[in-house]
């Protein structure tokens, strides 16, 4: 018996494989060009993506949170159970942008959402992003040492960065002209690096794919 | 020499393709091994790893897909196995749907590894480590874990209640634990969720993993000091895992959780680099060549 499940288990694990591999080959395929193998991988993801979504949001978000407390109002009766109704019909109203002689109504929840989000997430970029970046920029660059030097280097890529983003005075003269050509140099070294830490991750997943390939499914890396 | 010219401005991309896909299968069919430095960043996160001490609560947040596995695994590996060494309570969840399904197989693979390099230490569910699972509302769930944990996440994600477990003891709310290591695919999670909320308003310490692509968004926290520690993807996850050592029970040799594998992912990393500085290097000498030709 336990033969036949560990043959089973064997069994439906190369499956499993092959067709991992056989999707990820088509998948690369749209790099020769556009075909039938990739599209229909294509829609095979985006299907399967939404599929797991809805059940992992209906599993995680409405069942815990709206269908048992209502099974327990009705139960016992308790009133405070129904409160779930609020957000319930808030969500729904969301619905309404579909209809379009309805859609006024989305605004409600829409307002709701966007004034929580906004109130909550002000403080935190003032605490996050503005204060303490500010801090971080202010540092000593005397006397000339190596740590001050590198100091001296933020100080002046965010003084000129910004000045290039300056547009109620011309870019001329010593402050504006040159501190607008410094900030181009180093807005160009931050793409740079952006343009290279992007190459890395797609590079990564694309070694993993092939660690996949020839490891997993072709067993040629010993 | 204008023949060449064209040639190379004409490049189809797909010989570049071409070029990657064999650099790809043959480096990671005959590896070099290369050697791997551990740089600051790798270090910086290996001492504070070392500051979390034996009965510490942390919590390790799995925000990421499958996506983001290929360069955040080894990070969250490594990191498990520390905290294990360290004997910390670890209470693993995840604001990403995928993400503690991902932990789950993942921390099978570190306990494997942990109990074979350590026969004495047994590592038990509900009592080393618990997976609470995933839930929806972002920064929302930071601010009502301020307030109760348990009242947030009631269950752990086999369904099971959460007070039913002797690790959930002694945490309550979130000023209970000691360190958020926080691993992200993209901005949910570490930037979004974990730094703003739990750092800089309930001033618990976050130490965080990210991939590469979106490292450059993250180094100004590292700068501020907002961060404790950063991974920017799968380089210094590998340089973690040379960082972080273990004595082999059958040499009794002093080793390192660097992997063949790992070693060898690294090997083509750098070698497909190479490639494309090299098209880098030709586009650029033939856009200034052919500038200057046209001026003549």
């Amino acid at each position: 018996m336990s033969e036949i499940i560990i043959g089973t288990s064997v069994t439906s694990t190369v499956i499993g494989i092959t067709i991992s591999a056989l999707l990820t080959l088509a998948i690369y395929s749209f790099l020769y060009k556009d075909n039938v193998f990739y599209k229909a991988a294509e829609y095979i993801f985006v299907g399967a993506s939404a599929g797991y979504l809805l059940s992992v949001q209906y599993n995680n978000v409405m069942y815990p949170n709206v269908f048992i407390p209502l099974q327990r109002g009705v139960k016992t009766g308790d009133a405070s159970e129904f409160v779930v109704l609020i957000p319930t019909i808030l969500g729904l109203l969301m619905l309404t942008m579909l209809v379009p002689s309805l859609s006024v109504l989305s605004r409600i929840p829409i307002s709701y959402v966007v004034g929580f989000g906004a109130g909550a997430g002000a403080m935190a970029v003032i605490q996050t992003d503005i204060v303490p970046q500010i801090n971080a920029t202010i540092m000593p660059v005397l006397p000339l040492t190596y740590a001050n030097i590198n100091n001296l280097v933020v100080v002046i890529g965010v003084v000129c960065s910004l000045i290039y983003f300056f547009f109620s005075t011309e870019h001329k003269g010593l402050v504006f002209g040159t501190g607008s050509k410094v900030g181009i140099i180093f807005l160009m070294v931050t793409f740079g690096a952006q343009f290279g830490t992007t190459i890395m991750g797609r590079v990564q997943l694309l070694i993993n794919r092939g660690y996949f390939l020839l490891g997993d499914w072709l067993h040629l890396i010993k | 020499m204008e023949k060449t010219l064209n040639f190379f401005k004409n490049l189809d991309r797909r010989i570049i393709f071409l070029f990657i896909a064999i650099a790809v299968v043959v480096t990671l069919i005959n590896p070099m091994y290369l050697d791997i430095n551990i740089s600051k960043n790798a270090r910086t996160f290996v001492n504070v790893l070392n500051g979390v001490n034996e009965n510490d609560s942390v919590i390790v947040s799995f925000d990421y897909a499958a996506s983001g596995e290929p360069e955040l695994k080894p990070m969250a590996y490594g990191i498990l196995y520390k905290l294990f060494q360290r004997k910390a309570k670890v209470i693993i969840m995840g604001f990403w749907d995928q993400g503690p399904g991902l932990a789950d197989k993942t921390v099978k693979e570190v306990i494997a590894q942990f109990e074979r390099d350590n026969p004495d230490r047994k590592i038990v569910y509900g009592k080393d480590y618990i997976n609470i699972g995933y839930k929806a509302g972002g920064f929302t769930i930071i601010i009502n874990m301020s307030k109760s944990i348990k009242e947030i996440f009631t269950t752990d994600n086999g369904g099971e209640p959460i007070n039913s477990f002797d690790i959930m003891k002694d945490v309550n709310k979130l000023s209970d634990i000691k360190m958020v290591f926080a691993l992200t695919g993209g901005n949910y999670g570490l930037l979004d969720i974990w730094l703003p909320f739990a750092r800089q308003q309930y001033n618990v310490p976050v130490a965080g993993g990210c991939t590469s692509v979106s490292a450059p968004q993250f180094y100004q926290y590292m700068n501020s000091g907002q961060l404790s520690a950063l991974l920017d993807g799968f380089k210094t996850a590998a340089e973690l895992l040379k960082a972080i050592e273990y004595t082999d029970q059958a040499t009794k040799q002093t080793k390192t959780l660097l992997s063949d594998e790992i070693y060898k992912i690294a090997d083509v990393q750098s070698i497909v680099h190479v490639i494309i500085m090299i098209f880098i290097i030709i586009a650029n000498a033939t856009y200034l060549y052919e500038k200057k030709y046209s001026k003549q």
